[in-house]
Order: C-alpha cells, then sequence, then structure tokens
C-alpha cells in the first residue's frame, strides 16, 4: 500500500506537466496577423473591410454629412452632438469636440486597412489579375481617406505603409501639398486597374470615373478656399 | 526534458510548512479513542466555560498516552483510567488549554478559561494555518460571530470594516449586489480585484453562501500572498466553510426576514410646471425661444385630468419596499474519526425596482475522515444556484442611457404610467432630446431578463503521513459553471392621454427572444509536502509544492425574431432573423511554490517563500516569473525582561518584503488578431470583411508588485487594550495597461505593454479595547488606515481617459480639468478677466488662467480631484448584559471626490430632470451671491459644463453600516424543549449616513460619470438561530 502510494506521488509529480509546453495555447476564432493572408478570399476580406471604413463616424456614416451641415447655418443641432455646435460657435478643439476627432481617426482606420492591403496582397496565391484591380480599388480607397485630411485639416501625417506603432505613432504632419500630390498619385494609378464599371455583385466597387475630366480642372474646394486640381483623363 | 526534470526536482527537494502546533486547536489526535486500555477506574465530570455555559466537544485526553475522549452536549464525559496518579489534558478551541492531576475518583468539574485575546487564534494562511501569534506578514481575518446574522446577499459585502480594505458596494441589483474589494489602494491600471480562494480554490465569492463561511482572511503584504504568485497582486482573500466538529450531532438553523428600501435617492423637482418654467428659464439664458408655450403651462395649471395633467415622481413609482428572507439549515457532527457538515440555504430576495427579484439556493458539504493513523481524506461540495429575473431592458446601471435605471433617472414629471384606461400611456408634451417615452413601468412589467447561473466546487483531498515526519497533501478540484440568460423584448403600445392614439413604443429593440448560454470548468490540481520538527528550541517547518490549472470557458448566444406576441418567450417561436455567436477559450497556469519557517523558542520568528509561476496568457519566453518574500518576527514579550509584566501583554515586530504578480490581461494579448465583422454590401450582397483591430506588444509580460512591510503588535493589560500598527510601501512595476495608439497608427487598439509604476504607500492602526463591567461586557473597537496613491514611472507619458489623467507624480485616474474660482457678476468682471470664451456672460464660471497666457484653453487644465479615497475608517461597538448583545458598525471613507456629468447631474441633460436647487439657488442678477452659476441646459452651454472642479464633488461618507440586538434565550428556558440555543435579533444595515454628497449614494463607483445607479438597500430585519 505504502510503496504503491509512493509510485502514484512519483507518477503524479512528473505527468503534471513541468514544462513550458503544457502552457501553449492557440487561439481558434480568429486569425493573427501571421495565419492570415493566404488565400483570394482572405485579401478579399481585407478589401471589404477597407470599404467598411467609408460608413465609419465623421466619413460617411452616422449621418455624418447630415451633421456636417449643422456646424453651418442650413441646420440646427438641438442636443450638440458631435460637438458640431462648438464648430458653430468657434468654442471647438479635439477635447470638447468628438467631430474633430471622428473624422481624423476613422480617416487613418481606412487609410491603415488600405495600407495593409497593399503591403501583404502580394504574398497571396491568386489570380493577378484580379489582385491587380484589388490593389487599384485599395488606392481609390486609400485617396479617398486622405481628402478629408487634406481638406479639412490642412495636413496631415502621409503614411503609406502597414501601420506600425513604433514607426508611425510620432510622425508629423505632412503639408497639405504633399497629401494632394499622394491622392492625384493614386487616383490616377487606381484608373489605370479599374473597370469602368462593375455588374452583379460587384456593383459598388470603385470604377474608373466616368466624369474624371479630359483636362485639367478643379474638382473639390477646401473649407479655406484651397482647390483640389484633377488632372486630365488618361 | 532535462530541464523538466529539474524543475520538478526542485519543487520536490525544497520541501514543506506549516502546521501549526498548539494545544489550543487539535482536533484530529485521538488515535486510537477507544478507551479499553484502562479498566481500571472510572472517572467522569463535566466541563464548562467560564460564563458557566457547558461546552460539548472538548477533548479530554490522558497525558502521556494517545486516549481520551470528547465532552458530550451538556459538557459531560466519563474516563476509564489506570490506578494511581494520571494527568488529565483539557483542550478546545477559542479555550486555555488545562491540565488537571487525578489521584482519586471524584467527579471533576473543570471550567476552562477564554484564551486570553486573539493568542489561542488560528488564522488561514496560504496553504495552511498559523497560530496567529507566530505570522511575521500581515493579514486581517474575521470569524463567523463578526458576520452572524448580517442580511450580507453577497459574501464580498462581508469584508466590510477589515483594516487596509475598501469595501465599496455600488449596486443594489438582486443577484448581482456585490461589492468591489480593493486592498491597499490600487495598485494597477488593470482590474484590481484579489484573488479569491474558497477552501484553497480560486472561486467567486458571489458564490459562497454567506452563512457557510467559517472565517475570511485577507493576505495584504507580500509575505503572506507572494506564496500564490501571479495573481496575488491585488491581495488574496481566503475563505474557509464550515466544518464540523466532533461530538454531539448537532442541527443550526437561522432565518431571517425583513424589508429593503432604496438607501438614498436624488431630489429632483417632480412638479410639471416649475420643471418647464425653469427649462424655459434655462434656454431665455441661452438665448433660445422657449420650449413650452404660455398657452401650455396655463392649460397645465388649470388642467385637473391627472392622467393629462400629472405631476409624477418616477422614483416614487418605480421603486418599493421590497421583501427579504433568507434560511439556512446545517447538519453538523462526527466522531474523532470522521466529522462532517451539510447545510443547505435559501435567499428569495425582491428588488427595490418593481417587477425584479432573485433567488439562491446554495449547498455546502463537507466531510474529513481518517481512515488510518497515517490517511486522512476529505471533499468537499459548495453547489450555488440563482435565479435572478428583471425587466428585458435590464436595469443595471452599465446600460447608461439604454438600461431601465437610465430611464428612471429621466423620467420626467409631464410623463404618466397609465392612461386613463389602464393602458401603458404615451407622452404628449414634446421634450427635445426625449422624443421617445419609453414608459419605464411598461418596460419593467413586459417582457424579462432572466439569468440563471449554477456554479458548483468540488475538491477532494487526501493527506498521507509520510516517513521522517513529512506529510503528503493533494488537492483535485473542479469549479464547474453553467447559466442560461434570456431576454424575451416585448412589443408595447402607448397610448396618448391626450388624443387617445395608439403608437408602440418607439427606440426599444424589436420584440423577440436572445438567449445565452455559458458554461466553464476549472480544474486545479495541487500538490504539497510539509514539514515540521521541533529541535529543542529550534522550530522549522517547511512546504514545497506544485499546481496547474486549467481554466476552459464558453459561451453560445441565439436569438430570434418575428414573434405574434409578448407572451411567447422559446427561441423556436419565433420565424424571422435567427442569429448566432458563441466561442471558446482556453488559459493554464503551472506553478511550483515553497515556504520555509523557522523560529527560536516562539520568540525569534522567521519565514521565507517563493512561487514560479507560468501563465499561457504570455507568448514563450515570457512565462515564467518568480516572486519570492522574507519575513521576520520579535516577539519581545516573550523576552524574560517582559515576561509576565501585567501592563504590556503582548508585544510582537513584524517586518517583510515581497514581490507579487498580475497577469489580468485579455487573452492572446501578445498576437495580432484579425477581426472579422467589417462588412460592406456590395450590389445588395454583405460581404464580409476583415481587418487588424488591435497592435500588439508580443514582450508583454506580468506586473511586479513589491510590498515592505513593517508592523507592531502590542497587547496592553492582559490583552484588554490591542493595537496593531502596519506600514506598508506597495510599488507595482511594469504596470500593464492597454495604452492608446494615435490614430494615424491606422486607429488601431493599443497594445497591452508594461508601461511603468505606481506606488501606495500607508499605514493602517486597528485597536480593540475589550472589558467587563460586571454583567456588562463591552468592546470598542476602531481601525483606520491611509493610502496615498502616486504614478512614479510612466515613461514620460500621458494617459488621458474622458476627464480623468494618468500621469507621473499623481494618484492614478485623477480628475483632470479646469479650475472653478468663482463665479462673473458683471461684464466689467468678464472684460478685466482672461478670456474665457466669446459667449462669456455674468453668471458663468470663471475659470482661472494657470499658464498666464491671458486665454483659458485646454492647456490651464490642472488636477482637480482624486478618485481613491486617502482614509478609510470603520469602528465597532459591542455591549453584552446578560442574554443581551448589541453590536453597532460603522464605515467610512476620507478625502476622495467624484465627477458627475450624467442626466440629472446636470441641469437638463439630454431633456431630463433637474434638481431643485438649480431653481432656486442658481445665479441670477437679483441672486448674485448663489452657489451655482447661471442656469442653463447641459447640452445647450457648453461653457458651464466644461469639465472644471466647480463640478468635482466631495464623496466622503461615515455610515452605519450595521446595528444589531439579539436576546439569547436563557438555558433553563430552552432545556426542557431539548433545544440547546435560541437567540433572537433584529438587525438594521446601512441604517444612517452622513455626507454631503446629495445626488444618490455616496458608496459609490467613484470614477463613474453618471448617478444612474441601482440604489443600494436600506434594510431592517429580525430572526432567529436554533440549535438543536
Amino acid at each position: 500500500m505504502k510503496k504503491q502510494l509512493f509510485i502514484y506521488i512519483a507518477a503524479g509529480l512528473l505527468a503534471s506537466s513541468c514544462g513550458d509546453k503544457f502552457l501553449d495555447v492557440d487561439p481558434t476564432d480568429r486569425f493573427t496577423n501571421d495565419t492570415y493572408w493566404k488565400t483570394r478570399e482572405h485579401a478579399e476580406a481585407a478589401l471589404t473591410a477597407t470599404y467598411a471604413a467609408l460608413l465609419e463616424d465623421g466619413l460617411y456614416g452616422s449621418n455624418t454629412p447630415v451633421m456636417y451641415e449643422t456646424a453651418s447655418p442650413n441646420a440646427y443641432n438641438y442636443n450638440n452632438s458631435g460637438g458640431f455646435n462648438n464648430l458653430a460657435q468657434g468654442v471647438h478643439d479635439a477635447a470638447n469636440t468628438a467631430a474633430v476627432n471622428n473624422t481624423w481617426r476613422n480617416a487613418y482606420l481606412g487609410i491603415g486597412r488600405a495600407n495593409t492591403l497593399l503591403a501583404r496582397i502580394d504574398g497571396v496565391t491568386m489570380d493577378e489579375t484580379l489582385k491587380k484591380r484589388f490593389k487599384a480599388e485599395a488606392k481609390f480607397l486609400r485617396a479617398v481617406f486622405y481628402f478629408p485630411l487634406w481638406n479639412l485639416y490642412n495636413g496631415a501625417p502621409l503614411i503609406l505603409q502597414e501601420p506600425d506603432f513604433a514607426k508611425h505613432a510620432t510622425l508629423p504632419r505632412n503639408s497639405a501639398a504633399s497629401l494632394q500630390t499622394q491622392i492625384l498619385q493614386d487616383l490616377s494609378e487606381a484608373a489605370a486597374d479599374l473597370p469602368l464599371s462593375y455588374t452583379g455583385t460587384d456593383k459598388g466597387r470603385a470604377p474608373k470615373a466616368p466624369h474624371w475630366p479630359s483636362r485639367p480642372g478643379y474638382c473639390c474646394t477646401a473649407a479655406d478656399g484651397r482647390k483640389l486640381l484633377m488632372p486630365p483623363k488618361r | 526534458m532535462l530541464p523538466t526534470l529539474k524543475k520538478c526536482c526542485l519543487a520536490a527537494a525544497c520541501l514543506a510548512v506549516t502546521q501549526y502546533a498548539g494545544a489550543a486547536s487539535i482536533v484530529y489526535s485521538y488515535s486510537p479513542p477507544v478507551n479499553h486500555f484502562f479498566q481500571d477506574k472510572k472517572i467522569g465530570g463535566t466541563v464548562a466555560g467560564a460564563d458557566g455555559e457547558k461546552l460539548p466537544g472538548v477533548s479530554v485526553r490522558v497525558k502521556g498516552t494517545s486516549g481520551g475522549t470528547l465532552t458530550a452536549a451538556d459538557g459531560s464525559f466519563s474516563l476509564q483510567l489506570p490506578e494511581g496518579k494520571t494527568t488529565l489534558l483539557f483542550s478546545y478551541t477559542g479555550y486555555q488549554s488545562q491540565e488537571i492531576t487525578v489521584t482519586g475518583n471524584a467527579p471533576l468539574n473543570i471550567v476552562l478559561q477564554l484564551s486570553a485575546g486573539e493568542l489561542g487564534e488560528v488564522v488561514v494562511v496560504g496553504y495552511g494555518q498559523q497560530k496567529k501569534t507566530s505570522l511575521t506578514g500581515s493579514v486581517a481575518s474575521l470569524d463567523q460571530k463578526a458576520l452572524a446574522n448580517r442580511p450580507i446577499t453577497n459574501a464580498s459585502q462581508a469584508l466590510q470594516g477589515l483594516p487596509g480594505v475598501h469595501v465599496n458596494q455600488t449596486k443594489g441589483r438582486p443577484g448581482a449586489d456585490g461589492a468591489n474589494i480593493r486592498i491597499r489602494g490600487v495598485g494597477t491600471l488593470n482590474n484590481s480585484n484579489p484573488l479569491v480562494l474558497v477552501d484553497g480554490v480560486e472561486f467567486p465569492l458571489n458564490d459562497v453562501n454567506p452563512s457557510d463561511i467559517e472565517s475570511i482572511t485577507v493576505l495584504k503584504d507580500a509575505a503572506s500572498a507572494a506564496i500564490y504568485g501571479n495573481r496575488a497582486a491585488n491581495g488574496v482573500v481566503l475563505v474557509k466553510t464550515k466544518s464540523g466538529k466532533a461530538g454531539k450531532f448537532r442541527l443550526d438553523y437561522n432565518g431571517y426576514t425583513g424589508v429593503q428600501q432604496a438607501a438614498q435617492l436624488p431630489d429632483l423637482v417632480t412638479d410639471a410646471v416649475t420643471y418647464m418654467e425653469g427649462k424655459n428659464r434655462a434656454l431665455a439664458n441661452e438665448g433660445k425661444p422657449a420650449e413650452y408655450s404660455q398657452a401650455l403651462i396655463d392649460e397645465y395649471r388649470v388642467g385637473a385630468d391627472p392622467y393629462i395633467y400629472p405631476d409624477t415622481d418616477w422614483f416614487g413609482i418605480m421603486f418599493r419596499n421590497a421583501n427579504i428572507q433568507e434560511h439556512n439549515l446545517r447538519f453538523s457532527g462526527g466522531n474523532e474519526k470522521t466529522t462532517f457538515s451539510v447545510s443547505l440555504g435559501y435567499l428569495d430576495q425582491d428588488g427595490i425596482l418593481i417587477n425584479s427579484q432573485a433567488k439562491k439556493y446554495a449547498i455546502n458539504s463537507n466531510i474529513n475522515s481518517e481512515i488510518s493513523r497515517k490517511l486522512r481524506i476529505g471533499a468537499n461540495l459548495i453547489g450555488t444556484y440563482w435565479d435572478s429575473e428583471e425587466s428585458a431592458y435590464t436595469s443595471d446601471e452599465s446600460n447608461g442611457e439604454g438600461g431601465l435605471m437610465g430611464l428612471i433617472y429621466r423620467g420626467l414629471p409631464m410623463q404618466v404610467p397609465y392612461a386613463q384606461d389602464g393602458t401603458y400611456a404615451d407622452q404628449w408634451v414634446r421634450v427635445p432630446g426625449h422624443n421617445f417615452f419609453r414608459n419605464p413601468l411598461a418596460l419593467a412589467k413586459e417582457g424579462f431578463h432572466q439569468n440563471i447561473t449554477f456554479r458548483a466546487l468540488s475538491s477532494l483531498f487526501l493527506e498521507y503521513q509520510l516517513p521522517f515526519g513529512i506529510k503528503y497533501k493533494t488537492t483535485l478540484a473542479a469549479n464547474l459553471f453553467y447559466g442560461r440568460e434570456k431576454f424575451a423584448y416585448p412589443q408595447i403600445n402607448l397610448t396618448n392621454p391626450k388624443t387617445g392614439v395608439i403608437a408602440p413604443m418607439g427606440n426599444i429593440p424589436a420584440r423577440g427572444i436572445s438567449q445565452t448560454s455559458r458554461d466553464g470548468v476549472n480544474i486545479t490540481n495541487f500538490h504539497t509536502l510539509t514539514y515540521e520538527k521541533q529541535l529543542g528550541r529550534h522550530h522549522l517547518g517547511g512546504l514545497a509544492g506544485f499546481s496547474v490549472e486549467r481554466f476552459n470557458d464558453g459561451d453560445f448566444t441565439a436569438s430570434n425574431q418575428g414573434y405574434l406576441g409578448n407572451e411567447i418567450t422559446e427561441l423556436n417561436g419565433g420565424s424571422t432573423t435567427p442569429q448566432v455567436s458563441g466561442k471558446s477559450s482556453l488559459s493554464k497556469l503551472a506553478s511550483y511554490f515553497g515556504r520555509v519557517n523557522y523560529d527560536y523558542n516562539g520568540k525569534y520568528l522567521a519565514e521565507a517563500s517563493f512561487r514560479y509561476d507560468g501563465s499561457s496568457r504570455f507568448a514563450s519566453g515570457h512565462r515564467w516569473g518568480f516572486f519570492p518574500s522574507l519575513s521576520a518576527g520579535w516577539r519581545i514579550s516573550e523576552e524574560n525582561f517582559l515576561k509576565g509584566n501585567n501592563v504590556l501583554s503582548n508585544l510582537k515586530l513584524r517586518a517583510s518584503w515581497g514581490q507579487l504578480g498580475n497577469q489580468n490581461i485579455p487573452l492572446f494579448s501578445y498576437v495580432d488578431a484579425v477581426s472579422i465583422g467589417r462588412n460592406y454590401s456590395f450590389g445588395g450582397t454583405i460581404l464580409s470583411g476583415a481587418a487588424v483591430s488591435q497592435v500588439s506588444d508580443p514582450a508583454v509580460t506580468w506586473e511586479t508588485t513589491t510590498i515592505t512591510n513593517a508592523g507592531l503588535d502590542i497587547g496592553l493589560l492582559r490583552n484588554k487594550l490591542t493595537l496593531e500598527l502596519d506600514v506598508f510601501n506597495k510599488v507595482t512595476d511594469d504596470i500593464l495597461r492597454q495604452v492608446s495608439v494615435p490614430a494615424q497608427v491606422g486607429r488601431l487598439a493599443g497594445p497591452y505593454r508594461n508601461i511603468g509604476s505606481v506606488s501606495n504607500k500607508g499605514f493602517e492602526i486597528t485597536a480593540a479595547y475589550t472589558d467587563r463591567a460586571g454583567e456588562l461586557g463591552y468592546t470598542i473597537g476602531a481601525n483606520l488606515a491611509y493610502l496615498k496613491n502616486k504614478v512614479t514611472d510612466l515613461n514620460g507619458a500621458i494617459y488621458y481617459d474622458g476627464n480623468t489623467i494618468t500621469r507621473e507624480g499623481t494618484p492614478i485616474d485623477a480628475f483632470y480639468g479646469l479650475e472653478a474660482i468663482g463665479i462673473f457678476q458683471s461684464e466689467d468682471e468678464i472684460l478685466k478677466s482672461p478670456k474665457q470664451n466669446t459667449v462669456t456672460k455674468p453668471g458663468d464660471i470663471k475659470y482661472r488662467d494657470t499658464d498666464k497666457n491671458n486665454v483659458i484653453d485646454n492647456n490651464d487644465r490642472v488636477i482637480i480631484g482624486n478618485s481613491i479615497p486617502e482614509l478609510t475608517y470603520s469602528f465597532t461597538l459591542g455591549a453584552t448584559y446578560k442574554g443581551l448583545e448589541l453590536t453597532a458598525f460603522f464605515q467610512g471613507v476620507q478625502n476622495v471626490s467624484t465627477y458627475l456629468t450624467g442626466n440629472l447631474a446636470q441641469p437638463y441633460k439630454n431633456g431630463a430632470g433637474v434638481t431643485p436647487e438649480w431653481l432656486t439657488d442658481s445665479w441670477t442678477p437679483e441672486n448674485p451671491g448663489a452657489r451655482l452659476p447661471r442656469l442653463t441646459t447641459a447640452n445647450g452651454y457648453p461653457q458651464n459644463v466644461q469639465t472644471s472642479s466647480f463640478w468635482v464633488q466631495d464623496a466622503s461618507y461615515l455610515r452605519l453600516k450595521n446595528i444589531q440586538l439579539s436576546y439569547n434565550l436563557p438555558q433553563q428556558w430552552l432545556k426542557a424543549a431539548g433545544i440547546q440555543q435560541l437567540k433572537v435579533f433584529v438587525n438594521a444595515q446601512n441604517w444612517v449616513t452622513f455626507s454631503d454628497f446629495k445626488l444618490g449614494d455616496p458608496e459609490r463607483n467613484l470614477t463613474k460619470g453618471n448617478i444612474i445607479d441601482y440604489p443600494i438597500a436600506r434594510t431592517a430585519t429580525a430572526g432567529i438561530n436554533l440549535t438543536l
């Protein structure tokens, strides 16, 4: 009896996982950035997520275009939602007005997703034509996301690589002019690989702009009167 | 394999501790118990306490042999003794042991004296227990006496009053009214909850029936807690459940019934006309048109129909006096070899909020058996079943605006619960910011949210006496959890009391059912070897062990819509939009630990311990941590120059140092996870999108808390007066925090990183005086803890979170904003002051220009308040006279503030209510001395509601937590009925509160910006304790 007990104890001491291996656990409900980026499906879902950033607050989601109107005399925001009344009163700053942060933040949300796709998609095995189109869509979207940073903030950090905390966290603002250059470059590079239109369940993707001016022309005017000059159609 | 073996050998080599020696508490030492060795003479007698009460279960041993017996229920015993001179040793827990030399065979009437003060006390420590006299660390403990008969619905509330332990009960929601426990301040920016172990195994306090608790010990310093390693940084709470005592079979019943009401609710304007006129005045001050026309106000004034022209007090409608009752039954007993205790508990608590309630069923069983002289086994089973129900629109204030509690706090006097025909009413006076009237009464009565949880802890242990005085013990425990939570969202129609128009209630979830199942299994297995040896005056003890723990949790949620009526409440009853989600997760811990203690002659005490912990929450290479501790004590009163001194009866000096860990971060925080659900619709088809949403830091590892502690225990006048002083410095390094990342990094959530250091310095004083004057016995106890929290290092970073800041040199989460220095009295004063704002008018708050640049802006912000109490204190008063006993317990906090921004805390916020003082004590040209600035709505005029010291409120309070009067019926009355003890009592909980904080209960979550709380109950109960 006594001998047996000793054996059990010794066995227990050894069997009970004295090692580090016992502690290895992998997530089973999600990919990590290193296990992702293998198939066309992965690339497509990443591109879809880049489009999804358009629906965020401060861009085109949460009634943002209408809410911006309430900062003007055209509409009134009775409960100061998003702090747009502060903009109207001129008492806004980043601490008291959510709208100031929302547009900035979510523009970079989209930029980060587009940058990640552009950085990683080359490692994905998939149809090369489609890969080109995905890249072109991502560039188009990146231009769309940089637009408010050019338009409303008059310059912002210009980041074209996959988000990296160590490298990007303290980057200073670039000038509005350098944003403009990048926006136009992305648009024209995108135009080269985008179709004129889509059908079926691809409707809603970025096309080659049908109304792209055939001569240089101004497309948009910023709040302070700056104008975005579009290059001619290629 | 080689390193693996090494680790194991290391663990096995440093052996083991702490059994306690001491006659006062030996229970399992009567083998063989039989007294047939002695045939020569028979002796009998009784054993009683100094008060004359007969003591059952007292150990009577024949000195020098292993023979003996226990006293029966009436205190009597009889023994066969050899002829001639024999010495009998009488011992009983909590009493001084007594030796009697027997020569004849006359009956013995033994009177045992209570152990002086706490000296005989044994406290539970990590993986064992220790005599209080030989402790070198800082622990606080309380036993069931302190808890008896308090209407505690959650075991966490029981910790209130322990020195250095701040217990904050923030809500009274039935089934979810647990208190927050903070031991010696906040040392982390993460979860600051202590590790709770029930009978040695991790188990939530919420699922322990308070009446099953034998004792609670809080390990406060590192020397006591280091043996629990990487989860012990916030302190450790050890709960021991009741077990049986050798002696006669015994049946205990205790029960009470009572009534609860909200302890403190905010005052608000319930007169509709006053409300409307006030709002118009606020808008006029902002330069805006009136919201309520004069015609409407006049109509309201003369209107007679109470359904159309009400002055509703929503607190009065939604809160009630609610019943509570609890019954506990325990069978216990045993013989010298086997003891057992089995209990059943039942709690039925109605909530203060209508249609909210909780029921709890609890069982607890403890069996210990000595199989042979060397082998002892035991089993412990705790099972708790909670069934709580409330509105589907849950009352949890964490729902803020969305929850039912939020709707009650924003109810308006013009709104009415029922229309004339008894149907639920809509509002007819339109209130901007409050466009949808979600009738709180309708939401409370229709639909439901039911939460059922079942948790069982079953543990088995085996203890075997090995050669050379080494004892082996293994414990295998399974903590099982199952829960089912169901929401039945109703559809509700509201009738407009003025027009009779019926419309469905808007802005609530669509009618449907949502059901979640949860399960969890947490397996714990630990092995220990303990050793103890007395060599002359040297006493040596050791403990070595290892443990593995495995946590596996899962959940599954399904929901469905398209129901044809509110009365169908099953998932299968719906037809549209079915949805599912679910997950499971696994985490593991492996640990080695050991402890050595030594004392010389009970005078010089020393102890060292360590734990080597590995956790799956961190990446390989950052997983293992080592947590050592050292402590020493000197019992000066045992020195010859003090021994026998009548004034100074106990004097002990203690010092300790040690390190603890905290691993409390989400699983897989060390990898970049790709999140799904970032979907977008193309051509009418939704495509699923996926993106990284958080950056990670693969080098993340645990926090390390280093605690240095020095203490002095003093007992004066035969321990009538006891004093305990502790000074500590608790420094947490490598604090884990999810850091925020500038949005330009892809707007990713920041990683969990080890970012800096926080120190908590402070002291604790406990004093108690116990004495007797004739028939009157009395005791006075008090404790005070002072704590200074300071962030010492953040690598220069500053973390903002809403209106709080965490930066070097100030406390964690200090309130941060402008400094209000008064109210502008004139345009002239505004012109002469630094520029506040273009819209500033007389009556507005004047802010200090701290950076002297003549403009008030964000750069003028300073620390304006502290959310961690500097002083916490409590005192207890007790008196006994014959069978009567009166006890009172007070608790308070001092030097702490709270910052409120929510509905009702600021006037007319989001179309919610207003407190009366804003209508009477706000600035007007006629009332320039008013306390409050001019009346404006919180949303319409940002200037006065900027984060500033004006809105900081003092949250100090003193509360009579509990007062109890009980009467023990005299023994002579009970004897005839065969009753051992019968006690009747009345009890009041949270009865009186002194505080300047009036916007609700001051015992609150201090960093919360709104005042929406499920009110804490003020409870009055009466009940009995019966022992057969």
